[in-house]
């Protein structure tokens, strides 16, 4: 069982990292997360059940080893404020560097909401889960996932909004969500 | 425009409604302005999130994670063995008891750092029923960095830090010397006196047992299954003495 794990998660890895990134905002620290989780699920692969997704339990396995950083971490909180999130910019083509752009872009707004909106939010809008997946992943109600889906995505539009410049009517959901 | 209708047109967007509810926010869509420029935005913006984060699925992987994720990075070659915990292995037992080389871990923030070369023992082994009552005993009753138990003892236990838990309560991680082996681990309390032991790992014969680590920030089961029951920072004395004083309660 050990080299069906193992090669089912090598091939997860590109999913692993975008997921880890979207939590973590930079891609190096989405890899040490990413390896450790690995390093986590190996070590416990005799909870995982055959039958179910390995993604979904690689997803949780992933969140909660973020969230147990940042709590250690919580003495020397980091900043949210979107300027802590620049990369090295990749020099090869414009096409790497628009992606970092882009990437930058996104990881700054997802910066910006708790880390309990911004995983469902990841979850749902980037990995396409329903919200009965997220509920079962995370155990939360089903009401929560929404609610906390609804505010996580308010914020998004409204940081773009007011980022994008026309803002159209972005602000009806910063008021609406407090 | 209210905010039942938004979570309902969220839904719509995420294909999580009723027929009959896909009906009544169809309906809205098509009467009010206000609704379609939510919807519109709403798939903008989880276009641009998702299409930000997509970028990296063409990017290379780097070795480091392959080789994580088949088991052959540093860490996880000297974990993966006993990790599952599921079969017996040969131990070889130190020759003689070590004890003293732990017993100067008194500070109650520290912890054994369960390093490589470790092991498991088989479940049903007798030693656990020894090792749980000698648990019971000082774990109910002794300071972090005290060892309960005498030299000639069968088993000595010191407890090395006390965690309150979300998923267990109060569980306290231990080194225990039982039968001239070297063993450390996490139980928690389960009412009455009673600690259940939720991790154990023999040390084995030459494991460094002077590296230590913060509880919270260690690897290895032990410090798995605090993270699985969310276990926080190790309290301070005070805060355990004054636990121990009201019998954990």
């Amino acid at each position: 069982m050990s080299e069906d794990i193992s090669e089912q998660l090598v091939s997860l890895l590109p999913k692993l990292r975008r997921f880890a990134t979207g939590l973590t905002g930079n891609l190096s620290d989405a890899d040490d997360l990413v390896q450790q989780s690995c390093e986590k699920a190996l070590r416990k692969q005799h909870q995982w059940q055959p039958g179910t997704r390995l993604d979904s339990w690689m997803y949780r396995i992933i969140q909660t080893t973020w969230i147990d950083q940042k709590r250690r971490q919580r003495s020397d909180t980091v900043s949210l404020d979107a300027e802590a999130v620049p990369e090295t910019r990749d020099p090869r083509s414009e096409k790497a560097a628009e992606n970092q752009n882009m990437l930058d872009r996104v990881s700054q707004v997802l910066k910006l909401l708790p880390e309990e909106q911004r995983v469902i939010m990841l979850l749902i809008a980037v990995e396409g889960r329903s919200y009965q997946e997220v509920s079962d992943m995370l155990e939360l109600p089903k009401g929560t996932v929404m609610s906390r889906l609804y505010r996580a995505r308010s914020r998004v539009q409204a940081e773009l909004g007011s980022s994008d410049g026309p803002g159209q009517g972005s602000e009806h959901y910063g008021e609406k969500t407090q | 425009m209210n905010d039942h209708d938004f979570e309902k047109i969220m839904a719509y967007a995420d294909q999580e409604l009723e027929p009959d509810q896909v009906a009544d926010v169809e309906k809205l869509l098509a009467e009010d302005t206000e609704a379609r420029d939510f919807l519109a935005r709403l798939r903008e913006s989880d276009q641009l999130i998702s299409g930000g984060l997509d970028s990296i699925l063409d990017e290379p992987v780097p070795q480091r994670l392959i080789d994580a994720a088949r088991g052959q990075s540093a860490e996880s070659s000297s974990e993966s063995d006993t990790g599952s915990g599921q079969s017996a292995r040969v131990v070889e037992f130190p020759k003689k008891p070590a004890f003293s080389r732990w017993a100067y871990a008194t500070a109650a923030s520290v912890t054994l750092l369960v390093a490589a070369g470790a092991f498991i023992l088989s479940p049903g082994d007798s030693r656990q029923g020894t090792l749980a009552e000698a648990l019971n005993e000082a774990l109910e009753q002794t300071p972090s960095g005290s060892i309960h138990g005498q030299p000639d003892d069968t088993v000595q236990v010191m407890p090395v830090a006390t965690f309150q838990t979300a998923e267990a309560g109060i569980c306290r991680q231990f080194a225990a010397q039982v039968q001239g082996q070297q063993t450390v681990g996490l139980a928690c309390r389960s009412g009455q006196g009673q600690w259940q032991i939720r991790a154990e790992k023999i040390l084995a014969e030459g494991e460094n047992g002077q590296s230590y680590a913060p509880a919270s920030g260690g690897s290895g089961p032990v410090a798995d299954a605090l993270s699985d029951l969310r276990g926080g920072e190790p309290l301070s004395a005070g805060q355990e003495q004054s636990l121990i004083s009201d019998g954990w309660e």
